[in-house]
């Protein structure tokens, strides 16, 4: 299974050197509402799980999209 | 005073502008981060927004929102230009919330403001233009469905189109993300 930090990548479209921690949502140009609902679209078939529009709007960091996915019993990533 | 046009879809209400929501626009418009988005940059005095506001109250060819998120509001929707005999206008908008500006919610306002010019006004095409260097706006415009037309002679300009059944297609991607 992808790790999240690979899902990141392909889903904004950036070097997977730039996933880190500190990645925040309008923290880099390509974080653009484009770019966010394919990495949601990417999120849920690679983990197979359905996210909650609130959640969809809340996911503003890598590290909040992974407290988010471990609502949704994603853990380990 | 006739009632203001209120419509509501994907979670956004879109409520016709009135005079007390004037001057929280202006101030909006006028911050750097949404002047910079429009083709208009120059900042709008108090008297300025006034005197705008009294003739697009009259004018039956633009209308303005006020959008709300939650009963928040969040930004600006405009249709303008709307040529009812030609069955075309030009749709606008802006959020002026960070927290709001780039995942779902552009989606979710675009497609409540397209829906009730398709579907209210009972236009067949919309219009956009959109700045050649402005790359987030051109992904956001070729992801609501809107196809190149052409490019402006002597602006940095590009003109596009959406028709109903594109716009079908597109919104129907996204859509299925809107689970309230």
């Amino acid at each position: 299974m992808k790790t999240l930090a690979q899902v990141f990548a392909e889903g904004l479209a950036i070097e997977l050197a730039e996933v880190n921690e500190a990645l925040i949502y309008q923290g880099i140009p390509q974080w653009n509402s484009v770019a966010h609902m394919r990495l949601i679209a990417l999120m849920e078939e690679t983990y197979n799980i359905l996210l909650d529009t609130d959640d969809i709007i809340a996911m503003s960091s890598f590290a909040k999209a992974r407290s988010i996915l471990e609502k949704y019993g994603v853990s380990g990533l | 005073m006739t009632t203001p046009l209120v419509f509501s879809r994907y979670g956004i209400t879109l409520k016709e502008l009135e005079q007390d929501d004037i001057e929280l626009v202006r101030q909006w418009r006028n911050d750097p981060k949404i002047a910079e988005l429009m083709l208009d940059r120059s900042h709008i005095t108090p008297e300025q927004q006034q005197a705008w506001f009294e003739q697009v109250s009259q004018a039956s060819d633009q209308y303005y929102f006020l959008a709300l998120f939650k009963d928040q509001a969040i930004g600006v929707a405009s249709l303008t230009k709307i040529d009812r005999q030609a069955g075309h206008c030009e749709p606008g908008m802006y959020i002026y919330n960070d927290q709001y500006r780039n995942n779902i919610v552009p989606f979710c306002l675009a497609f409540a403001l397209n829906d009730l010019a398709f579907e209210t006004f009972g236009l067949t095409r919309l219009l956009g233009k959109i700045y050649t260097d402005n790359k987030a706006s051109l992904e956001f415009h070729q992801a609501c469905g809107y196809r190149f037309q052409r490019r402006a002679e002597h602006e940095a300009l590009e003109y596009y189109s959406l028709n109903w059944p594109d716009y079908l297609a597109a919104r129907a991607a996204i859509t299925r993300f809107i689970r309230y």
